[in-house]
C-alpha cells in the first residue's frame, strides 16, 4: 500500500535531528548592544582617556623591533625608555585594522564573522587543572584533556569556537607543549581554534603543521583556522618581550591574533572601573598599532579583559558582577571604536559546577553578550577563578549560552508577531486559547530555546523520573561523547604526515583510530 | 588622619603620644599600625627609644605585634589588602628608625629577603602581596621584579646577602625554572646559606620538595609564618 511520506518516524528523525538554520531560535552572531553601562558623554571621556594615556604615559619594555616600527610609523621612544603613541598614529591604526573580520573554521560552517555587535561564545584558559566534579577533585590537565574538551566543544552548539581551556601538563618541553597544544585542538574540532606560544620559534613551526593540515599555505593564508591569543602587554603598560616576538610572528604568517590585555583591576589595572577600561583599551591599542606598524591590516581582535581583584585577598575574582560590568563597558568601546572586540567573560570562582557556578556564570555572561561583545571568551567550564577547567560544565554551559544568546537576539516586533488578529480571531471566535493555532504552531520552535539539561518537569513527574539532576545528566553524556565521537575532519593521511614531523603525544588510539 | 578612623566623639584624634604611659602607647602605636599612621608609629617608635627602650623590645612589643594583629584581621577577612599595605608602609616607618639601632647593638634583624617571579613569567600580583605582607612582618624585602633569569637571583644574593630567597611562577611552563635557580645555588655552594621559599598557583608541596625548595607557601600569610619559623630556626642553629 503506498504511504504518504512524514508520519511518526519522519517526525521523530525531524525532532532528533538539530533544527533546521531558518528554525533555531538562535544563531552564532545576535546581535547584541542593548546593555550600554557608558552614556554618550562617558564614552567620549573614556576614549580622550585612552589616548592620553597612549601619548602621555606610553609603554615600557618595547622590542627594538617594535622601537624601531613603531618610531617609523610615529611613536615617540623616550630618554626614560617608554613608547609613546600620538593619536594620530592610534587612529591611522584603528583605521588600518580590518573590520568584518572573519574567524574561519576548518569547516567554513563554522566562520564566525566579527563585526558590529554580533555575539559569539568562545572558550579559552590555561588551567592547570581538571574540575572533576564525579569525585569532587582537582587533578592536572594533560593533552588528552584538552583533545577531549575539543570534541565536546564540537558538539556544543553554542559553543563557538574553541580557545586553549588548560596547560598539558603531561608534557614538560615547551616545544612539545606547544605543537601539541595546537594538534590537540585542531584534532578535536572542526571550529575556529585559539591557541597561545611559549615561544617565537614554536609559532613557526606550528605554521609549518598548520599548513600540512590546510593542503598548503596558501590555503592556510587564505583561511586560517587558527589565532593567536597572545598577552603581548604585562599591565601597566610594559610590554612583554617573548610574547611581542611570537606576535610578530604570527602575523607575518598569516595568523590571527588576540591582542590580549589581562589586567586585574585594583592590582595591575586602577581600581576605578572606568578606569580598568581605559587602560586596558589604551594597551589593546598600543598592541593595534605595533601589529599595524608591521602589517597594515592584519587581522586582529582587540582583547580587553580586564579581570577583577577581590581586594579582601588580592585574588583574583571571575564570577563578580563587576567582570560582567568591566566586559560589558570595554565591548561598548570596540562597537563604538567599530574594531573587532573579544573579552573574557562566564567565568565562576567556585570550584565545581554548582549553584554558585550558575548563577555567576549566567549573569556575567549575559551583561557581556548584551553588550555586544563580538567573541565572549572563557564563557564555559571555567572554574576557581580559572585555574580550573570541568569538561562536563561545557555540556551544561551550552544551555546557559543558548539562554544568554536567546535573551541577545531579543523580540522582533512585526504586524504579524504582534499577533492582533489572532488575539481577535481566538477570543471572539475560537478555542480560547493559543495552544494550538497556527501561529503557536509555527513559532514554537523558533520563539522559544529548550534547554537540554534544565528539568522543567513537576515534582511527581521529577521524583518518578528519579530526580535528574542537570550534572548528573551532563556526565553521563561526556562520558558517551568521548567513547564514541571522533572528528574525522583531518585525514588519516594528514595525521600521519603531522606525527612524522612532530613530537605528538596524542595516540592514534586516543582518536579512535587505533 | 586616616579616614579609617570613623569620625566619632568617642575617639580623640588629637592624642599626645608622648604623654601617654608605656602600656598605653604600646597599645596606641598597635591600633595606629592597625589605621596606616606612619608618621605616629615614627613618632611611637621614637617617644620608646627615648625612654630608654631597647630597640628590640621596640620592634617586638609596639611593631611586630601590632601587625601580628593586623596579619590575624587580614586572614579572617575584616581588613582588605589596601589596608594592610597600608598598616605594612607604617611598619616600615618604625622599621627605618629602628634598623640603625639594631644593627649597632648587634641584635638579629628579623631578616631579609629577595624575591622574583623566575624566567619567563611575567605575572607578579602573588609575589608582590607577598613582598608586602613580609615587609609588614618586619622583613627586609629586595622584590627584583618578573621575568628573572638565574643570574638576576644571584647577582641579588650577592648584593644583598639575604637570609631568604623566594621566588613565584604562575604557569606550568615557567614552573621547573626553579630548579635551575635552586641548582645553581648548590653549584655555587650557597644553597645552604639560605632557605628558599616558593609560590604560585600551580604549585604545591610535592613540588617545592622535589625541586629542593625548604618550604612551598601557598599565600602571602603562610609565606610569613613559614619564613618567620625557618628564621627562628636559623637563628637557633646559628647560636
Amino acid at each position: 500500500m503506498a504511504r504518504r511520506s512524514g508520519g511518526r518516524r519522519a517526525r521523530k528523525a525531524q525532532r532528533s535531528a538539530p533544527l533546521a538554520d531558518a528554525v533555531k531560535p538562535v544563531h552564532p552572531g545576535e546581535s547584541g548592544g542593548q546593555f550600554k553601562p557608558f552614556s554618550e558623554s562617558d564614552v567620549a571621556a573614556v576614549t580622550e582617556n585612552i589616548f592620553r594615556i597612549l601619548e602621555e604615559v606610553g609603554f615600557a619594555d618595547a622590542t627594538p623591533h617594535c622601537i624601531e616600527t613603531c618610531t617609523a610609523a610615529g611613536a615617540e621612544f623616550g630618554g626614560d625608555g617608554r613608547l609613546r603613541m600620538p593619536r594620530a598614529m592610534v587612529e591611522k591604526a584603528m583605521q588600518q585594522a580590518p573590520r568584518n573580520l572573519v574567524l574561519h573554521g576548518q569547516d567554513p560552517r563554522h566562520d564566525l564573522q566579527l563585526s558590529g555587535s554580533k555575539v559569539h561564545f568562545a572558550t579559552a584558559g590555561a588551567a592547570v587543572m581538571i574540575a572533576d566534579p564525579e569525585d569532587g577533585s582537582y587533578r592536572e590537565s594533560t593533552a588528552q584533556d584538552l583533545y577531549d574538551m575539543a570534541r565536546i566543544v564540537d558538539t556544543c552548539e553554542h559553543i563557538h569556537m574553541f580557545q586553549r581551556t588548560c596547560v598539558a601538563r603531561d608534557i614538560v618541553d615547551n616545544y612539545a607543549l606547544d605543537v601539541n597544544t595546537a594538534y590537540s585542538a585542531v584534532a578535536g574540532t572542526a571550529k575556529h581554534v585559539g591557541s597561545a606560544w611559549v615561544h617565537f620559534s614554536h609559532v613557526q613551526k606550528t605554521l609549518e603543521m598548520l599548513h600540512i593540515v590546510a593542503g598548503g599555505e596558501a590555503q592556510w593564508r587564505a583561511r586560517p583556522f587558527v589565532s593567536q591569543s597572545n598577552c603581548f602587554v604585562v599591565p601597566p603598560l610594559k610590554f612583554a618581550v617573548d610574547a611581542l616576538e611570537c606576535l610578530r610572528v604570527a602575523v607575518e604568517g598569516g595568523m590571527p591574533v588576540l591582542l590580549l590585555s589581562a589586567g586585574q583591576a585594583g592590582a595591575t589595572t586602577p581600581a576605578c572601573l572606568a578606569g580598568a577600561v581605559s587602560q586596558a583599551w589604551a594597551e589593546c591599542l598600543g598592541g593595534l598599532v605595533y601589529v599595524n606598524a608591521i602589517e597594515p591590516g592584519a587581522p586582529a581582535i582587540l582583547g580587553a579583559w580586564p579581570f577583577v581583584s577581590d581586594l579582601r585577598t588580592g585574588a583574583m575574582s571571575g564570577g563578580s558582577p563587576e567582570q560582567g560590568l568591566l566586559s560589558a563597558a570595554c565591548a561598548q568601546m570596540g562597537i563604538f571604536f567599530d574594531l573587532p572586540f573579544g573579552t573574557a567573560c562566564g567565568m565562576t570562582d567556585s570550584k565545581l559546577p554548582d549553584f554558585q557556578a550558575g548563577a555567576e556564570r549566567a549573569s556575567t555572561v549575559l551583561a557581556a553578550a548584551l553588550s555586544g561583545a563580538n567573541i565572549i571568551y572563557e564563557a564555559a567550564g571555567m572554574y576557581a577563578s580559572l585555574l580550573g577547567v570541568c569538561p562536563e560544565s561545557l555540556l551544561l554551559d551550552n544551555d546557559v549560552l543558548g539562554a544568554a544568546m536567546r535573551v541577545t537576539r531579543g523580540i522582533e516586533v512585526t504586524p504579524e508577531t504582534l499577533s492582533f488578529d489572532e488575539i481577535n480571531q481566538v477570543c471572539t471566535g475560537g478555542e480560547g486559547h493559543y495552544l494550538g493555532s497556527n501561529r503557536t504552531l509555527q513559532v514554537m520552535q523558533s520563539e522559544y530555546i529548550y534547554p537540554e539539561f534544565s528539568d522543567r518537569t513537576s515534582p511527581t513527574v521529577w521524583e518518578e523520573n528519579g530526580k535528574p539532576e542537570p550534572l548528573r545528566e551532563a556526565i553521563r553524556k561526556k562520558r558517551s561523547i568521548l567513547d564514541s565521537y571522533f572528528p574525522g575532519h583531518i585525514s588519516d593521511a594528514v595525521d600521519e604526515s603531522i606525527r612524522s614531523q612532530f613530537p605528538i603525544v596524542l595516540s592514534r588510539d586516543a582518536m579512535g583510530r587505533g | 588622619m586616616n579616614q579609617a578612623v570613623p569620625d566619632n566623639q568617642e575617639f580623640d584624634d588629637d592624642i599626645d603620644l608622648a604623654a601617654l604611659p608605656d602600656d598605653e602607647l604600646v597599645e596606641q602605636m598597635h591600633d595606629d599600625l592597625y589605621d596606616g599612621l606612619k608618621e605616629e608609629i615614627v613618632e611611637g617608635t621614637e617617644i620608646l627609644l627615648e625612654r630608654g627602650w631597647p630597640a628590640d623590645k621596640v620592634l617586638q612589643t609596639a611593631l611586630v605585634d601590632g601587625m601580628t594583629i593586623v596579619g590575624i584581621d587580614f586572614r579572617d577577612g575584616i581588613l582588605f589588602v589596601p589596608e594592610v599595605l597600608l598598616a605594612a608602609n607604617a611598619m616600615k616607618g618604625g622599621m627605618a628608625v629602628l634598623r640603625p639601632l639594631l644593627a649597632e647593638t648587634g641584635a638579629k634583624p628579623i631578616g631579609k629577603m629577595v624575591i622574583g617571579t623566575v624566567k619567563g613569567d611575567i605575572h607578579d600580583i602573588g609575589k608582590n602581596l607577598v613582598s608586602m605582607m613580609m615587609e609588614g612582618a618586619g622583613f627586609e624585602v629586595i622584590n627584583i621584579g618578573i621575568n628573572n633569569p638565574v643570574e638576576n637571583f644571584l647577582e641579588a644574593i650577592e648584593e644583598h646577602k639575604p637570609d631568604i630567597l623566594g621566588m613565584s611562577a604562575l604557569l606550568t611552563t615557567t614552573m621547573p625554572y626553579m630548579k635551575v635557580v635552586i641548582d645553581t645555588l648548590v653549584e655555587k655552594g650557597i644553597r645552604n646559606e639560605l632557605i628558599v621559599l616558593v609560590g604560585g598557583a600551580p604549585l604545591n608541596e610535592e613540588f617545592g620538595e622535589a625541586i629542593g625548595a625548604d618550604a612551598y607557601c601557598r599565600d602571602a600569610a603562610v609565606a610569613v609564618e613559614t619564613a618567620t619559623a625557618l628564621i627562628a630556626e636559623k637563628r637557633m642553629a646559628e647560636g
